[in-house]
């Protein structure tokens, strides 16, 4: 007898359960798991230490462009000296030679822009300084001289 | 008419009955004269022909030479010891304890000292420089300059030749002026092989007649009686026959080549062409070419040993073969050396010198010029636009080019052993690839590898084979939704539809998994390369706006609006898949991709320069974006297996491709200094078996590896916010533009952003709902 009860209810519940399931399309929307995420580091570290952040990918303020001399830097010398001399063409090799060295240097290719602005290849020159600002972070004054030129030019 | 002396006749020859049999004589040999030089006048014309085209031909027919990139040394680079030193090897480099010529270098462990080569640049003339150079934990640590003990900040080594473009003969030429042959080796070459050179006509009798004597007394052969210009002949047309005919045309054509040509232009003629050696098919001819093949140095820096040595091998190449035969070599290098100093063109103590040299001081020889041939194809392919075949290959041009070895070494090396790890790990056969990379901001390529077997040449797949790029393509898509109002956390819906195409043709895409993930938040959808959710981005942005997308990151082509599209059934090459990616890594910037840097003439004057030049596509704020999400397909998404080969911390940005059925297993990534891109696949184009990331990308981790790779540290643009999530992670955002100076021509794409149509909240399933009862 209480076999039987079992049974039929069993029977029951798997004709309500499949009821329930049936007619339905099913689209099994799962939240996007907790990802592994990096750590705020503008609240952890104090503002006065310079922030490292171990995933770059998180990072606060726009790293800036590197100012101090680097390898490089005797040939924007010399280049600077071709322009001035009207020595366009040489002067261009040696900025590129000094961009293959340091390529993210936003101030070579500003000095870039300039040779082609003397040179009069005046849209040429507008690509080089907008890329130099895109490479500026937050050196306003390099920003600054770009625009500057830029403006001088649309004039 | 008689004369008497005293009570004898005198006989005169010339009285009137000698003088006529004399005369007689006369006219007959005359007439047998002018009846020869009648007949054979056409026989010694086509002769003069043949010598006047053979040798003008020749004369002018200089390769044009092809250099890699210049190596750049400052402190502070990341190189090690070793690499500097397979770098000095490639460039011909030769380990050299005097130091004695330019070319040469010392090592002890982490401590060189190296007389670079001067050279001929576009920005003018370097000269040879002397420098010591420290390499700590592979980085250089020290660079000075060796007499002075100056510290240098910059300096470049000659570049190493790479390849040649030269005639289809099976010859190879390093060819010479006059003024490039050292006045020992003319004065020795002279004394040896042809002491009268000056004085005579091309042909020499009296030399022939010394030979024979000389010969006759030594009871052998002991001189040659030939003079250089026969020699010269002989090179040129003739075989080794030595007929009676065969000398007879030798004589008669050195006459003739003396008549049209000065005593200068022959003797250079001879040192260009006179055959010295055998290696393996390629014959070699000239000085300056043996001189590289057998001692890796050039012509000017030649001691005298070698001078003889060279001199000496002309009897017999493979007789007095320095490598094969060294003995019997040595022996003739001594016995040169000896008649030199006996003729007075070296003293006793440069005798003595030379006889206690070594016959070879460095290591093998270089096998085979051409080293590159799939970079050497493009480079050749971008010179056909502005240059004839006969410019390439007969006028002397330098050709600088952007190819780094130490990059392309790698990548061979890496290439052939990842298929081959691949072919047995996933028991595929044939398994092909091809690999470019670049540099990230000026687009110089830096290696091609078209094919497994990088020597053979042959089908150069990384320029040639057009295979769909798959979910390489998925960065336009995204990037065209970016410009039309998509933010990073717009919430896109990754659900199966139908796309019905006008013909009425059902099109249904699947995810990878089969799954569909429902509302995914933008960044995701790319990080883990969702179909369905770029199928929805596709729909809403519009396949026009994401194939003008396309072509303006660069892609070239021009491809139908299918919404395949969308998946990446469009069929490219993985330069221009490279070329695309450029865009993206330049930080939005189009930079055409060069592999020329300058051309220039055998004098060194600059003919054509390929300038940088580049042009804003995208605005900074964007690429920022579109770059972030890529840095996540490597962080959290579909590239997470790269951390087996690069660390984290690099925050390589890429995406991983592949195609249906596993045909085509892609990937393109970059980091702080260059782009890679690397496609694996089977030619007859049936399933490769892998994905993306085992496939493509394992390959590209394991070359990048070695390849002291750059951190990527997008440098962020001012009109970007962060956002926190509810999980903690931050999101880049396009944020209210602040008052400092906002630099571009090209405007950022302004939210609102365009609301998606969340999805009715489904109840879960039957299914859904045991499995929750049942955990």
């Amino acid at each position: 007898m209480i076999a039987k009860y079992i049974h039929t209810t069993l029977l029951a519940l798997c004709v309500t359960l499949l009821a329930a399931g049936c007619g339905r399309r099913t689209v099994v929307y799962t939240p996007a798991e907790p990802k592994q995420s990096p750590p705020d580091i503008s609240r952890r570290l104090p503002p006065t230490q310079p922030v490292k952040p171990k995933d770059p990918a998180v990072q606060h303020s726009p790293a800036p462009t590197i100012r101090q001399p680097g390898p490089a830097h005797a040939l924007i010398k010399d280049a600077e000296r071709a322009m001035q001399g009207g020595d366009f063409q040489r002067a261009e090799i040696l900025v590129e030679r000094a961009l293959r060295v340091e390529p993210g240097n936003g101030w070579y290719w500003h000095t870039l822009g300039k040779v082609q602005y003397k040179k009069g290849a005046t849209a040429q020159a507008q690509q080089f300084f907008l890329k130099s600002s895109s490479l500026a972070g937050n050196d306003r004054e390099l920003l600054q001289r770009n625009q500057s030129f830029m403006q001088t030019m649309q004039k | 008419m008689q004369c008497t002396l005293g009570e004898m006749k005198i006989m005169n020859p010339f009285t009137p009955p000698y003088r006529r049999y004399l005369l007689r004589g006369a006219v007959v040999l005359l007439g047998i004269v002018l009846v020869a030089g009648v007949f054979s006048y056409p026989y010694i014309k086509k002769l003069d022909t043949t010598i006047r085209e053979k040798f003008d031909g020749k004369r002018w027919a200089l390769p044009a030479t092809v250099y890699a990139r210049p190596l750049e040394l400052f402190a502070g680079l990341d190189l090690s010891a070793d690499m500097f030193e397979s770098e000095l090897q490639l460039g011909g480099y030769r380990r050299d304890q005097q130091l004695s010529a330019a070319g040469g270098y010392t090592r002890q462990g982490g401590q060189f000292s190296v007389v670079t080569r001067g050279f001929d640049y576009p920005s003018g003339f370097e000269p040879s420089v002397h420098l010591d150079i420290t390499f700590t934990t592979g980085t250089i640590s020290s660079l000075t300059e060796a007499r002075s003990g100056k510290t240098v900040s910059l300096v470049r080594l000659d570049p190493a030749r790479i390849g040649s473009f030269h005639l289809k003969e099976n010859k190879d030429r390093l060819l010479l002026d006059s003024r490039d042959i050292p006045a020992l080796l003319s004065s020795t070459l002279l004394t040896i092989e042809d002491q009268h050179f000056y004085s005579h006509h091309g042909f020499s009798p009296s030399g022939i007649l010394r030979a024979f004597i000389a010969n006759i007394r030594a009871g052998k052969t002991v001189q040659g009686g030939s003079t250089l210009t026969q020699q010269l002949v002989k090179n040129f047309f003739l075989n080794n026959d030595r007929t009676l005919s065969r000398k007879i045309n030798e004589a008669v054509m050195a006459i003739l080549l003396e008549l049209h040509y000065s005593k200068d232009e022959i003797l250079t003629a001879y040192a260009n062409e006179i055959f010295l050696g055998q290696d393996g098919a390629r014959a070699i001819h000239g000085f300056a070419l043996a001189s590289e093949f057998f001692f890796r140095r050039s012509l000017a820096d030649l001691s005298p040993a070698q001078i003889a040595t060279l001199v000496g091998m002309i009897k017999g190449p493979s007789l007095y073969d320095p490598r094969r035969r060294p003995e019997i070599c040595l022996e003739r290098r001594n016995v040169v050396l000896n008649i030199m100093h006996t003729r007075g063109i070296i003293d006793q103590q440069i005798l003595d010198e030379a006889l206690a040299a070594p016959l070879i001081t460095s290591g093998p020889a270089i096998r085979g010029f051409n080293r590159f041939p799939a970079f050497l194809d493009l480079v050749r392919r971008q010179l056909r636009k502005e240059y004839h075949e006969e410019d390439l290959t007969s006028n002397g041009l330098r050709i600088l080019t952007t190819l780094d070895p130490q990059v392309q070494l790698q990548v061979e090396r890496q290439l052939a052993r990842t298929l081959t790890g691949l072919e047995t790990s996933h028991h595929i056969e044939n398994l092909e690839g091809a690999v470019i990379i670049s540099s990230r901001e000026n687009g110089e390529i830096l290696a091609i590898a078209g094919g497994k077997s990088p020597l053979e040449g042959g089908f150069n797949r990384a320029l040639d084979a057009k295979r769909p790029l798959g979910s390489l393509i998925k960065p336009a898509v995204f990037l065209a939704a970016l410009q039309h109002g998509y933010a990073l956390e717009t919430e896109v819906a990754d659900i199966a539809v139908d796309w019905r195409d006008p013909q009425g043709n059902t099109w249904r895409p699947q995810n990878y998994d089969r799954k569909e993930h429902g509302l995914v938040p933008f960044y995701q959808a790319l990080a883990l390369s969702y179909n369905l959710a770029t199928i929805s981005i596709g729909r809403e942005v519009g396949l026009e706006n994401v194939l003008s997308t396309a072509s303006l990151l660069g892609l070239p082509g021009d491809f139908p609006p299918f919404p395949s599209f969308l998946l990446g059934t469009a069929e490219v090459s993985p330069l221009d898949v490279a070329q695309m990616y450029q865009t993206l890594a330049s930080g939005g910037f189009y930079v055409p991709q060069r592999a020329i840097n300058s051309v220039l003439s055998p004098d060194g004057i600059t003919l054509k320069r390929y300038g940088l030049t580049i042009q804003q596509r995208f605005s900074p704020e964007l690429i920022f974006l579109i770059n972030h999400c890529l840095q996540r397909v490597i962080r959290e998404g579909t590239g997470k297996t790269l951390r087996r080969y690069l660390p984290e911390e690099l925050a390589v940005a890429g995406k991983t491709g592949t195609t249906d059925d596993l045909r085509d297993s892609w990937f393109a990534g970059f980091t702080g200094d260059k782009l890679g891109i690397v496609w694996l696949g089977r030619d007859d184009n049936t399933p490769a078996g892998v994905t993306g990331s085992a496939g493509a990308m394992s390959v590209w981790g394991e070359i990048f590896k070695n390849l002291n790779p750059q951190r990527l540290d997008l440098v962020e643009p001012v009109g970007i916010v962060w956002q926190s999530r509810w999980d903690g992670d931050r999101i880049p955002l396009l944020g209210t533009i602040s008052d400092a100076p906002h630099q571009s021509t090209v405007p950022a794409a302004v939210p609102p952003r365009v609301t998606v149509p969340r999805a009715k909240p489904q109840r879960p399933g039957f299914f859904q709902t045991l499995r929750e009862w049942l955990n």
